[in-house]
């Protein structure tokens, strides 16, 4: 969910509450005052009814009106003095309802007589009062949190345009392509504190990166001499006539591990140079006739092994990329295939405009689909291999702005290439 | 023949010299830039080692140097550098050959051979061992004067093992030059063995001699003795 509207959301959620509690205590309050008001002139009332009946002997004609009842009867002492207010409701024939009065009940006192005074006034007109005021506070509450939300919106957006300018930087930044982020300053101090501890976080990963890779380079390349002068040494030592078996596995198993090393290192050394962009010359290479040429090379592989070979080429893939890395890439790809394959297995080659599939029958995997590409990841039954294969694979991959899949169905190991990355994303 | 080593790295240096001594060529070698264009002043040479990275030099220097002293010279790029560039680069301006570093040194004799080969005699050039005849330009192959026809790689594999005749080839070194890195070890063994058993059975067809000896436990060796 966006921040911005999630912050929305969040603000509607807090105004609602507040409203609503806001509201509901304003309501009570406001019927407390209403009945304080209400009850106050009760009392007056019934202070100057008192009033009037101590200077008359019998009672006098009190103005009484819907609205405003008065009831004063002389009844002979016979009840004890006592007050009561409460809410009643009348029946009015007029409206055709029964309407809400507070009725003020007492009994009292006066020199020798007793009276009961009932006093009742019409609440209606204070309901409406209350319905009125709240209505209107809740039109008021709408439009301030329409106000507050669109001025939410607009100044968040231009508040935040500086982070989302950052996220699309570092979104594109690929480590080693480019020294650091070199993010801007923003006229929000917060923003710009970001930018900088990104800056300099991004500038330490970079030299980390280049160091590292200057490492890797030059340790594999330091290996080629060292590595060729055990050959060399092993190739004169086993012009020797006079060794015996003994000695001749010894220098075997010394031949075969040096041969390892150094694939190892080449491939290591192929790795850091798809890093580091050393493959920049680009042309339009034809996926279908190099995969075919491949296939040729293969061929002597691909019949040991017995393995039948689909092609369905639907149309021509044309890329824009170096023809060596597509020619790494490929062979990788198509080594793989037949190397982890079955004997008397299957490879089944897809081509579409914009992707290649390349599926092979075989075990299934015994390590982790997720660390499939990553360096020296091997299967265990292949004490052979070098596991740099599909690194090599991921990096070209990585570097040209492809997109790779993975999947294992049915006994079917499928790779699959697609050129339109950018349109994907 | 006369060979020229141009390597910083004094035992790699030694252990081709020694290797080309025994195949009965002359050489000498030169550990900096300055030594090496100071012998190709003085001295002609059928063929020059070049390792790229000099301490004092680039190796890229002396091969324009020299192409403008004997053009009659064969060139082979030996370098630590696997790096494209270099590799255009270096047959650009005049170089025969490129081989990265670590190489077999049956593999540098193969190529040796086949540059002197193709710079002294100018395409009218054959291979002639006892019976066996090979015509590199035609790539025709002869066992008393009788044609056989060889698969691309036997063939390949044949010229191998006559550029380092008399040797000890181990299976990695056979496998390197047929197939390059691009094979696992084991499944190349297996085709190797194929290949050698196919090579062996169509010479033996025209000749009684078994040239191709199998060494135990490391590879194969052409007997010409």
């Amino acid at each position: 969910m966006k921040l911005l509207v999630k912050n929305t959301i969040l603000l509607l959620l807090f105004s609602l509450i507040t409203f609503i509690v806001g509201g509901i205590i304003f309501y009570f309050n406001l019927k407390t005052q209403i009945y304080q008001e209400v009850d106050q002139s009760l009392e007056l009332e019934k202070a100057r009814i008192i009033q009037k009946l101590m200077v008359s002997d019998s009672i006098p004609d009190f103005y009484t009106s819907f609205e405003n009842q008065i009831k004063v009867i002389d009844n002979d002492g016979l009840v004890a003095p006592y007050q009561k207010i409460s809410d009643t409701i009348i029946y009015d024939s007029i409206e055709n309802d029964y309407i809400p009065f507070r009725m003020l009940e007492s009994n009292i006192k006066l020199y020798t007589k007793t009276f009961k005074i009932d006093i009742s006034k019409s609440l209606i007109n204070k309901g409406d009062l209350i319905r009125d005021i709240l209505l209107l506070m809740f039109f008021l509450f709408i439009s301030l949190l329409a106000v507050m939300m669109l001025t939410n919106f607009t100044v968040s957006k231009r508040l935040l345009r500086p982070f989302y300018t950052t996220l699309g930087i570092l979104k594109n930044y690929n480590v080693g392509r480019t020294p650091g982020l070199k993010l801007p300053k923003t006229a929000t101090t917060e923003f710009t504190l970001l930018n900088e501890v990104l800056n300099i976080m991004s500038e330490k990963i970079h030299s980390d990166f280049l160091s590292l890779k200057e490492f890797t380079e030059n340790a594999s390349h330091e290996m080629q001499t060292p590595l060729s002068i055990i050959r060399a040494k092993v190739e004169l030592l086993i012009q020797d006539e006079s060794l015996n078996h003994e000695q001749l596995k010894v220098i075997q198993s010394i031949t075969e591990s040096t041969s390892r090393l150094s694939k190892m290192s080449r491939a290591l050394v192929l790795i850091t140079r798809i890093e580091s962009l050393q493959f920049h010359e680009t042309k339009s290479i034809n996926i279908n006739l190099l995969l075919d040429k491949l296939l040729g090379n293969f061929s002597e592989l691909i019949c040991e092994k017995g393995i039948i070979v689909t092609k369905a080429y639907q149309d021509e893939c044309i890329i824009e990329m170096n023809p060596t890395l597509v020619d790494i890439l490929l062979s990788n790809l198509l080594n793989n295939a037949i190397k982890h394959n079955l004997q008397n297995g299957t490879i089944f080659i897809k081509i579409s405009t914009s992707s290649f599939i390349i599926s092979n029958s075989g075990n299934k995997l015994t390590t982790n689909t997720e660390e499939l590409f990553q360096r020296f990841m091997k299967d265990s039954s292949k004490p052979d291999s070098l596991g740099l294969g599909l690194a090599i694979v991921k990096k070209i991959v990585d570097t040209n702005d492809l997109i790779i899949d993975y999947a294992h169905h049915d006994g079917l190991h499928t790779i699959e290439i697609n050129l339109d990355s950018k349109k994907l994303l | 023949m006369k060979l020229l080593i141009i390597e910083d790295e004094k035992v790699l240096s030694e252990s081709i010299s020694a290797f080309f001594e025994k195949e009965g060529f002359v050489c000498e070698t030169a550990m900096t830039f300055d030594a090496a264009e100071e012998k190709i002043n003085l001295y002609h040479y059928d063929c020059l080692i070049v390792d790229l990275t000099l301490p004092d030099g680039n190796g890229l220097d002396i091969i324009k140097a020299v192409k403008k002293i004997s053009s009659q010279t064969g060139i082979i790029i030996v370098s630590a550098r696997s790096a494209l560039d270099d590799k255009i680069i270096g047959l650009e301006i005049g170089a025969d050959d490129y081989l990265t570093k670590p190489f077999h040194l049956a593999e540098l004799n193969a190529r040796v051979k086949s540059v002197i080969r193709r710079k002294s005699f100018e395409g009218k050039n054959e291979i002639v061992i006892n019976e066996i005849k090979i015509l590199p330009d035609s790539a025709e192959v002869f066992v008393n004067n009788q044609l056989i026809v060889l698969t691309r790689k036997e063939y390949e594999l044949l010229l191998f093992f006559i550029a380092n005749k008399n040797r000890v080839l181990n299976r990695e070194s056979i496998a390197e030059h047929l197939w390059g890195d691009d094979m696992d070890a084991a499944d190349s063994f297996n085709f190797i063995y194929t290949h050698i058993k196919n090579l062996r059975k169509k010479i033996m067809e025209k000749t009684d001699t078994d040239y191709i000896l199998n060494v135990y436990g490391m590879g194969y060796k052409f007997s010409t003795l």
